[in-house]
């Protein structure tokens, strides 16, 4: 009850007018950033930073937390209207989402992932809440060894989305473990298919290979498959785009499950969002009723991501408030807001400035409300955008990426880079290989082989820390489990048709 | 206009000149907007210095012309150092420059060295500690180096990145202690802090800076050259302890591209020395941020960053992080 | 209309075996400095080049496996699909020249001129609006530092 009272009163001092009109200001502004490509909660907080540095500690954490918010919720709107992830963790999102866009649902699309992520937030916040602390502890207790585990599952249920053809995808698969060897790895310090030059030495930048892979290969895509897009476009309007109470009961339980694993993988050191919204999917695709035909265009995709990434991102601020250890790299840009207030997060925060705690918990509520009052008021204007005749779309989306990749880093190169991918990405399309693959690979391989080698270099090179550790172990024996049933399913129904035959 | 030009002469090559010219009209002024280069992301270390630099000049009313942060990442600082570099001669170009920046150019090999930029002035200096979870039962240096001999290989020290300061730092203590610990890189101190307050790692070395709490983490010994202030005065340096070798000061500094005026390289240098004598700085940026308040001037900087950068080189070829 | 194109879809049926092919490559490339060069076990464990060996010679094999025994397919598409790509190659070689957001209005103004062949009040609205919002998103309210191009910086 303790805590519920410091709630209350956190409540008491982010309530006022100024604090709520700063956090709809900074909704609105987190969604605007969040939907351009390129640009994402981390550039958003760092651009708005220093303005907030006029106004008072607490209006200004809340717009930031807004901020925030409102650019989890765009990130989603550009990877479901034009396939254009703008982050890695709307990747997943766009699994559905596009396809849902395509049908000419994006309105469903777009109502789900705001909804979901309103779920799944809320969810994050609710355990930051109550067990914040219980929770970054948990979090510790992932040590190198741990995480590797965590990221073979991830990895290895990649294997879960190849659907038709698993060839292909586990080709792409590879296509993406290659790509993400390039630079220098933290684990090895050696420059690695750098080809000597200086852009390629810190590796492959991820949101210009998205906006290129994505984006730019469907803007190719578009050329021919014109008559039919403009069709659908049309057929949108508001009221098709709200979901009936059939389909609110299916995201419902979706969005809960996603936005309870999402958070409790965001809490984890170094495993990020990515990794929170990409396995909410899978379990989603295990355990969900729907789950055999998501990847098609099903609202529970899109739900299960959406809750997952927008839980986690709440999930890494509990590292940041009771350890004062940044877990995703918007916290680690808000940790320098918080210094600059002169707050000093760690444990002695809860005690020391209690005001500012609770006011920044509760500004967590705040802002995630606003944002998905600011987010639903946009849908409509939004699904009229899909309107636009591809005449007019090609130039204008194919622009956006070319800018949305230059500002990532200031960089021409980028631009380049955006634009070769996009044509080799149109090119594996033809040929029936999957992009979606590729790109989760190329986050999840360089994780992998950082955790890998940490783990090795802590118990110089006894491979017992991974079977040492019960955690690890466990991940390990799902891995494996998950692995081996499918092979072994096989193995029987061939065998029963073999005795059904020698009958 | 030529008097003033050989005064600018005269007072580059001393203290007393620099007081000469900015009690006089200055020989040049930014005419159009200036470029701040930050070969780093937005957020970051770097980004914050100079966003917080500009924000001093502006308040303090030190450059007229507006100042544009364009953070240029890449290549662990070579895409910024290109950048500047390809300026040539233009005097509106700044950029910052670091401890870092110019470890990644020693141990890349990159194409833009230090002799390729001109440097400006520093205006804070950041040091190094090793240090334990609070909860461990190393009480001190001596106790680490116990454990270490009782179990050879028992020691595994985490730090941010490979290649940098902490590795740099790691490297220092490993070779002078005559210890056989193992370095882990992590991705940042955060990821580096997780895995010392969970028991995955024995020992750490982070930055100052990095404003670790000292009721989690345990410091045993800095790499300063005196003694830190609080919240970290009673941790001993490594000189106090027996190693005088162990020491290293990371510079947070400014640099402009290879062909600056001298009358620029004199006005920048002016405005530095101005902005790191403003409370404002004093108070927003360095005491925030846990740094040490210095002013070096461009030919200070010019050989303090030389000197450094042997000392990584002969370091680094001492470990065989480079050949 | 009907007959052009599906010439067009059957002068790129040689798309897949390419992009195949170079997957192959790619693949045995990677096996090969990851084996020979950046190598797969180091301090008992995986080295620098271990997964870029096991990813490349995964890549390798499953490549030459499609190349043979799978049947060839291909979505339908045309020779057009490329004329973005090239277009928006033009478009930012102009940048040095132009700067960013004049080249990328051009390249809208123009595309819809002469492309999709809508008229020149429609194109050069759109152009020219699209222009004006990058300049107050990104160059204005974001700060992006967009090149300006040498026109530009003459002017000033």
């Amino acid at each position: 009850m303790d805590i519920l009272q410091s709630l209350m009163s956190g409540f008491a001092t982010s309530l006022t007018f100024s604090n709520i009109l700063a956090a709809l200001v900074g909704a609105g502004l987190g969604i605007v950033i969040g939907a351009i490509p390129g640009l994402g909660s981390v550039t958003g907080v760092a651009l708005l930073l220093p303005l907030t540095f006029q106004m008072d500690p607490i209006t200004g954490i809340i717009m930031l937390g807004a901020v925030y918010y409102g650019c989890m919720y765009g990130g989603s709107y550009s990877a479901i209207m034009l396939n254009i992830p703008g982050d890695a963790p709307a990747v997943v999102t766009a699994l559905d989402g596009y396809p849902l866009s395509k049908k000419g649902q994006a309105g469903k699309a777009l109502f789900t992932a705001n909804i979901s992520s309103f779920i799944g937030g809320t969810i994050g916040i609710v355990m930051l809440t109550f067990m914040g602390a219980a929770l970054a502890k948990i979090g510790l207790l992932f040590g190198p060894a741990e995480v590797a585990a965590l990221v073979i599952l991830a990895l290895c249920s990649i294997g879960w989305l190849l659907g038709d053809s698993p060839k292909k995808g586990l080709v792409s698969t590879f296509i993406g473990i290659m790509l993400s060897m390039v630079g220098i790895g933290l684990a090895f310090g050696q420059p690695r298919f750098t080809f000597d030059s200086m852009y390629l030495l810190n590796g492959i930048s991820f949101i210009p290979l998205v906006i290129g892979m994505f984006g730019f290969s469907q803007v190719l895509e578009m050329m021919v498959n014109r008559v039919d897009a403009a069709g659908l476009m049309t057929k949108l309007s508001l009221r098709e785009s709200l979901l009936d109470r059939s389909e609110l009961r299916s995201i419902i339980p979706t969005s809960l499950r996603s936005g309870v694993l999402g958070n409790l993988v965001g809490i984890l050191p170094g495993a990020g969002a990515t990794t929170g919204s990409f396995l909410a999917y899978v379990l989603e695709k295990k355990v969900g009723r729907h789950g055999a035909e998501m990847g098609t265009g099903r609202i529970e995709g899109v739900a299960a991501s959406e809750a997952g990434n927008n839980a986690a991102a709440a999930g890494s601020f509990a590292p940041l408030l009771s350890l004062g250890i940044p877990g995703s790299g918007t916290a680690a840009v808000l940790l320098g807001g918080l210094m600059m207030w002169g707050v000093q997060p760690g444990p002695m925060l809860f005690q020391n400035s209690p005001d500012f705690v609770w006011g920044l918990i509760s500004s967590m509520y705040l802002g995630n409300v606003m944002a998905v009052l600011a987010a639903l008021a946009i849908i409509p204007f939004l699904v009229k955008l899909l309107r636009v005749p591809p005449a007019f779309m090609i130039p204008v989306i194919a622009v956006v990426c070319v800018v949305g990749s230059y500002s990532v880093n200031n960089s021409m190169f980028d631009v380049w880079f955006m634009l070769g991918a996009g044509v080799i990405a149109f090119f594996m399309n033809v040929a029936k290989y999957p992009v979606a693959p590729l790109l989760l690979a190329f986050v999840l391989t360089p994780r992998l082989e950082t955790s890998l080698r940490q783990a090795l270099d802590i118990s110089r090179g006894d491979p017992s820390i991974f079977f040492g550790s019960p955690i690890a172990t466990t991940l390990l024996s799902i891995t494996l489990l998950f692995f081996l049933y499918p092979l072994i399913a096989k193995l029987v129904r061939a065998l029963v048709k073999k005795r059904q035959l020698a009958k | 206009m030529i008097i003033v030009k050989q005064l600018s002469k005269v007072a580059l090559s001393g203290a007393v000149g620099i007081t000469l010219i900015s009690g006089s009209a200055n020989a040049w002024e930014p005419e159009r907007n200036v470029e701040f280069v930050v070969p780093y992301s937005a957020g970051g270390g770097s980004d914050i210095n100079a966003r917080m630099l500009v924000e001093t000049f502006r308040q303090s009313d030190l450059v007229d012309e507006t100042i544009l942060v364009n953070n240029r990442p890449g290549g662990s600082g070579a895409v910024g150092n290109s950048y500047t570099y390809n300026k040539g001669d233009d005097n509106h170009t700044i950029m910052t420059f670091n401890g870092g920046q110019m470890m990644s150019m020693v141990t890349n090999d990159a194409n833009v060295q230090l002799e390729d930029l001109t440097p400006l002035g520093t205006l804070a200096l950041d040091t190094l500690l090793l240090g334990v979870a609070a909860d461990s039962d190393v009480e001190s240096l001596d106790d680490l180096i116990k454990k270490a001999e009782e179990d050879s290989d028992s020691i595994a020290i985490g730090g941010a990145g490979r290649g940098g300061e902490d590795h740099l730092a790691f490297a220092m203590i490993n070779s002078s202690l005559g210890t056989d610990f193992q370095y882990v890189p992590f991705g940042g101190t955060g990821e580096v802090t997780s895995a010392l307050l969970g028991g995955h790692i024995d020992a750490a070395v982070y930055k100052l800076g990095s404003r670790m709490d000292p009721s989690q983490v345990r410091s045993l010994a800095a790499l300063s050259d005196e003694r830190l202030e609080a919240p970290y005065d009673d941790v001993p340096t490594f000189a106090e302890l027996g190693y005088p070798d162990i020491q290293l000061m990371i510079f947070r500094g400014y640099a402009g591209p290879p062909d600056m005026s001298d009358e620029a390289v004199a006005y920048w240098e002016d405005v530095l020395k101005k902005a790191s004598e403003s409370e404002q700085w004093k108070s927003d940026y360095i005491e925030k941020n846990n740094l040490i308040g210095t002013f070096m001037g461009a030919e200070e900087s010019a050989e303090f960053y030389s000197e450094e950068k042997a000392r990584y080189a002969e370091k680094f070829k001492e470990v065989g992080i480079i050949e | 209309m009907e007959v052009e194109q599906s010439s067009e879809r059957e002068s790129l049926s040689w798309l897949p075996a390419l992009v195949t092919i170079g997957i192959v490559i790619m693949g045995l490339c990677w096996a090969a400095f990851g084996i020979f060069k950046y190598g797969i076990w180091v301090n008992n464990g995986p080295g620098g080049g271990f997964f870029a060996a096991v990813a490349g010679i995964g890549a390798a094999a499953l490549g030459i496996y499609e190349f043979f025994f799978s049947p060839v397919s291909a979505k339908p598409i045309g020779g057009r699909s490329l004329w973005p790509a090239a277009a928006m190659a033009l478009a930012i070689l102009c940048t040095p020249l132009l700067g960013m957001v004049l080249s990328m209005s051009l390249f809208i103004l123009l595309w819809i001129l002469l492309v999709e062949k809508k008229s020149w009040k429609q194109s050069i609205f759109t152009g020219i609006g699209a222009g004006v919002a990058l300049y107050l998103l990104f160059g204005l309210w974001l700060k992006v530092p967009f090149p300006q191009g040498m026109f530009l910086e003459m002017l000033q």
